[in-house]
């Protein structure tokens, strides 16, 4: 197999707000460090699963803005999320299919009309400083810059194919559905430990519609609408809160937290958003409606599994197309991909 | 004694196992030896522990474990526990006055004593850091029981500095870098806290006693 060859792969040429991210440095909230990492995890799993690379491995998210960049080599790569429209030396090209380009060609992202977030991956590893093993930066901990225009950024990969004209490499098939919506986006949650100290919170959430408010940011958004009565005031305890909570403070519209948010809290959850459903959350632009629908911890469990599931046929797919159009080389791993197994009890 | 934990889930990927019921020093060193004994034990599928005053949250890929298996492996810790490392004495020097103290005046007020009066009963007391706080590493503390406990700040602010003393309930944290909090800022350290880089990362750790010193 021949080497990785390393180098600079593209210059960007308008940055927007983009960022380097991967999924994300789990594993350190005991020390009161948030994971952070990518907002739409099915999206940037996708964009790297396309391009042949690990799910997990660097890419640039894009923020509600354009993005575009020259390529300095020849770059193996796709778009995935909310960006709809993507042009490659000035043509129309397809989102979530692997493209090709050659040094000198230039890609432009434009800006999503619908939804917040998208995913540019590259074949092969982007070389980036890393804090405890990921690239995603922490606004916190001043790690991690957003990208700027004249950034080059450096790439090592195996994908030299100077043979492939601009454009689709393999036929676009991604059976991937976004959680993004035009009007009102349905937000899936679990009751949360506190939702009994609320009156009726059940039959209040369940169907319940909000607005994203514009205080909204990394670590939380706000949702507008009606407001819950707690029956009591004692303060809580601060202590752990997963990403998705959903939290009532004693003034203000509810806080569904997000991937930035702090692990440690002490405002009451009255509801947890899916695992699924943080992917839709990554997607809501400010002034968007959400629906809040109430679902059971098993529920959530099975619709996980059908998007691992849905995430391995990409994977598979992917694998053949590339073996198939002799870039087999470029793949990140040799081994198959391996569905994980769920376990019962 | 970690049988006597209530085990509740938190969402589809977590569960929330919370002490109370012990008292304060009990419930505080089972969720400590549960959570200690967790990341040692390292069950497939665990992703994050957050051991806190008096629970344990406990993060997992539920396409690999189960809430029950979780809490079989928090069980088993329980019965087990992990020896704690000898707690030292640390004494932090904070400035409680001027702009590094924004809200001392109004936390007296609260607690129904004058601003030196808050400050005497801050650094008369022995702190214990109970566990780390998000920013990062931030120690939270516990030790004197206020006359009342004191209710967050209506509005958090949007950062404060880094090395902010800030209390609320019957707690103390510093902010060991400049973060959000809704938590009342009665003085400022100029201490350094925190190095992400560093293993360990910070030079302080749960059940170490703490004396702030004006």
């Amino acid at each position: 197999m021949p080497d990785a060859r390393g180098g600079e792969a593209l210059v960007v040429r308008r940055a927007g707000i983009a960022t380097l991210q991967d999924l994300g440095r789990a594993g350190y909230a005991h020390m009161g460090l948030s994971a952070n990492g990518a907002s739409d995890v099915g999206a940037a799993t996708v964009a790297n699963l396309l391009v042949g690379n690990e799910p997990g491995a660097p890419l640039i998210e894009v923020t509600a803005s354009a993005f575009s960049f020259t390529a300095l080599a020849p770059l193996l790569f796709a778009v995935t999320g909310a960006t709809e429209t993507l042009r490659v030396g000035g043509e129309d090209q397809p989102v979530s299919a692997p493209l090709a380009v050659g040094a000198g060609d230039t890609v432009e992202l434009a800006a999503p009309r619908v939804g917040l977030r998208s995913y540019l991956a590259l074949n092969g590893d982007l070389i980036a400083p890393r804090l405890l093993g990921s690239v995603a930066p922490d606004r916190l901990l001043g790690f991690g810059p957003r990208l700027g225009q004249g950034d080059r950024i450096a790439l090592r990969s195996r994908f030299d194919e100077t043979a492939h004209s601009p454009g689709q490499v393999l036929p676009t098939w991604s059976t991937w559905e976004t959680g993004i919506r035009l009007d009102e986006a349905i937000v899936e949650v679990t009751p949360g430990p506190e939702i009994d100290q609320f009156d009726e919170a059940h039959e209040r959430l369940d169907g319940a519609v909000f607005q994203v408010s514009p205080n909204s940011d990394a670590m939380a958004l706000r949702f507008e609408g009606q407001r819950l009565r707690r029956r009591t005031t004692t303060e809580l305890l601060t202590r752990g809160v997963p990403v998705g909570a959903v939290e009532v403070p004693p003034r203000g519209p509810l806080l569904a937290l997000l991937r930035g948010r702090y692990v440690t809290a002490g405002y009451p959850v009255v509801a947890i958003a899916t695992r699924t459903a943080i992917d839709v959350l990554a997607q809501l632009r400010v002034g968007q409606r959400v629906r809040l629908r109430l679902t059971t911890t098993e529920r959530a469990i099975r619709m996980l599994s059908r998007r691992q599931e849905r995430l391995a046929e990409i994977d598979r797919r992917v694998r053949a197309a590339f073996f198939f159009a002799d870039l087999a080389h470029c793949l990140s791993r040799s081994r198959d991909p391996v569905l994980t197994e769920q376990v019962t009890d | 004694m970690a049988s006597a934990g209530v085990v509740r889930p938190y969402g589809d990927a977590g569960i929330l196992v919370e002490f109370g019921a012990l008292g304060r020093d009990a419930a505080w060193a089972t969720a400590q030896a549960v959570g200690a004994g967790l990341l040692a034990a390292a069950p497939p599928g665990l992703r994050d522990v957050v051991a806190t005053f008096d629970a344990v949250f406990v993060d997992f890929d539920p396409l690999v474990t189960s809430a029950r298996q979780i809490e079989e492996a928090v069980r088993r810790c329980g019965r087990r526990p992990l020896p704690r490392p000898p707690a030292r004495a640390i004494e932090i020097h904070v400035d409680y006055g001027g702009e590094g103290a924004p809200d001392l005046a109004e936390a007296a007020a609260g607690l129904g004593m004058g601003p030196e009066e808050l400050v005497l009963l801050h650094t008369d007391a022995i702190w214990t850091i109970r566990f780390f706080a998000a920013p990062v590493g931030a120690p939270m503390m516990d030790g004197p029981t206020f006359p009342r406990p004191l209710p967050r700040r209506s509005e958090p602010r949007l950062e404060v500095p880094a090395g902010s003393v800030a209390i609320s309930g019957h707690q103390t944290v510093i902010y060991p870098v400049a973060a959000p909090s809704g938590w009342q800022v009665i003085g400022r350290t100029s201490a350094r806290l925190v190095d992400p880089k560093a293993t360990p990362m910070t030079t302080y750790r749960p059940g170490d006693r703490v004396t702030f010193r004006a």
